[in-house]
């Protein structure tokens, strides 16, 4: 074998090794903090500012994944103005513009009109949303939105098709081997058994974990859920079909899959993905855009949460020393807790790699 | 002489929509690379597409969702397409 096929091998068993046993919609919830929307609000003169800011109360004291910004136009600094299209549009009504989380790097607004208590009200809020998070906290692992096309035969036939679809998927599904729940863990963060923990494999909530697949749907004419119809515009919203979109974590939601591709190979391979173990925990390298919604997940992941404190082993033999590390995962929603596995596999594979070189160089 | 086999492609929302159908079939080489089949697909469907799949340095993208018989592939740069089989594709969303 060659040297860098050998470099390449081991590079990648200690990549392999890094996958963790919480399924993907479990970790989502627990670690994947949302990212922001966010509303521009426009409006003509200082004289309206007291009004504007009671009109936009609820979406800044929401406890919602949005960021708000008003600007007077009459005031506005030379980059703001570089900023904004159309300046001289904003009539002596105040104008709303939402937009995607910038890590969608969507330019085009999601929605634009007047600000008003309705426009307001159907940003941050709609039935369905509060159905999904409910469904999301009780334990679904996916909730699946059936975004309905108008034809009535045609949305029945997909709606049954997805139901079938899900339930044969379910009956194939298992949550993955070696999550590891709270009640199995000890007060010293091993297993009861006396085994060492791998802090990534332990759920941090006491939520069902279960494979359940609840379907929401959707009609594109709801007066009430306007705006989350166009914020699904991304998902495959835009289709002329029935569209499914599978909803996890904090409101995480994969790309819409049109009612004619709903087959057994795009359901189970997106619930697959899903359920699946946590190959790669970071957000940004896994599919999908969070949806808006007005939850504060900390505060209700932190009723269920689980609290254990840990004192990780010495890792002697990689030069680190006597030292040992103090991880807590006292949060559901840490993201920067020390990860172990990982840090002991990248050693290793270091270690490897450098006894590798060395003996190359020798041989020479 | 190496035999061809059918892949179906199943695409779910910017795919479909680049595409202008949910689902086709392409015949390829027993053997050939996944990420070279992928490649060779996204080339015929244009630039949006492979920006869709293919990152700057010409990788697949992570942000991928790639399943093969309704499984999900942890490291699709190491398969090969061997048999006939049904390819779902669902990409970040994301641009424009």
């Amino acid at each position: 074998m060659k040297p860098v096929a050998i470099v390449t091998l081991l590079l990648a068993l200690v990549s392999i090794g890094e996958a963790c046993k919480v399924p993907v919609f479990r970790y989502a919830l627990e670690r994947w903090e949302s990212d922001a929307y966010r509303a521009v609000i426009l409006y003509r003169g200082a004289d309206q500012k007291a009004t504007v800011e009671a009109l936009a109360a609820p979406l800044t004291e929401a406890p919602a994944n949005l960021e708000v910004e008003l600007l007077n136009v009459e005031a506005l600094t030379e980059e703001q103005q570089w900023q904004i299209d159309d300046i001289d549009a904003v009539g002596t009504a105040p104008q709303l513009t939402l937009h995607y989380p910038h890590e969608a790097k969507i330019e085009a607004p999601l929605w634009e009109g007047a600000l008003d208590a309705t426009s307001v009200r159907r940003v941050i809020k709609s039935p369905l949303r509060t159905q999904l998070v409910d469904a999301i906290l009780k334990g679904s692992s996916t909730a699946w939105i059936l975004l309905k096309c108008g034809d009535a035969d045609r949305d029945a036939a997909a709606e049954e098709r997805l139901r079938t679809l899900l339930d044969t998927v379910s009956a194939d599904l298992t949550i993955p081997e070696g999550v590891v729940r709270a009640e199995e863990v000890t007060a010293e963060g091993t297993t009861k058994d006396g085994q060492p923990l791998e802090m990534d494999d332990v759920l941090r909530t006491e939520i069902p974990l279960k494979i359940h697949f609840p379907i929401f749907t959707l009609s594109r004419e709801e007066p009430g859920e306007a705006i989350f119809v166009d914020m699904l515009e991304r998902f495959g919203g835009q289709s002329e079909e029935a569209v499914a979109i599978p909803v996890f974590g904090r409101g995480r939601a994969l790309e819409g899959i049109p009612a004619s591709a709903l087959s057994k190979a795009s359901i189970s391979g997106a619930c697959d993905y899903l359920c699946g173990e946590c190959s790669c925990q970071v957000k940004d390298q896994n599919p999908g855009l969070d949806l808006l919604l007005a939850v504060d997940w900390n505060a209700e992941l932190e009723g269920t949460s689980f609290i254990v404190e840990k004192s990780l082993p010495a890792l002697s033999g990689f030069g680190v020393g006597e030292a040992a590390v103090s991880q807590k995962a006292d949060s559901p929603a840490d993201s920067h807790s020390p990860l172990p596995k990982a840090l002991v596999l990248t050693l290793g594979g270091i270690l490897a790699v450098t006894l590798l070189g060395t003996y190359l160089i020798a041989r020479r | 002489m190496e035999s061809e086999i059918p892949i179906t492609m199943t695409y779910a929302g910017q795919l479909a929509g680049i595409v202008g159908v949910s689902e086709e079939t392409i015949e390829v080489k027993a053997g050939t690379a996944l990420s070279s089949f992928l490649r060779n697909t996204a080339n015929r469907h244009g630039e949006r597409f492979q920006e869709l799949l293919f990152d700057d340095a010409d990788a697949l993208r992570r942000a991928l969702v790639i399943s093969i018989d309704g499984k999900h592939a942890l490291e699709p740069d190491n398969l090969s397409l061997t048999e006939p089989c049904e390819i779902f594709i669902m990409t970040p969303i994301a641009g424009g």
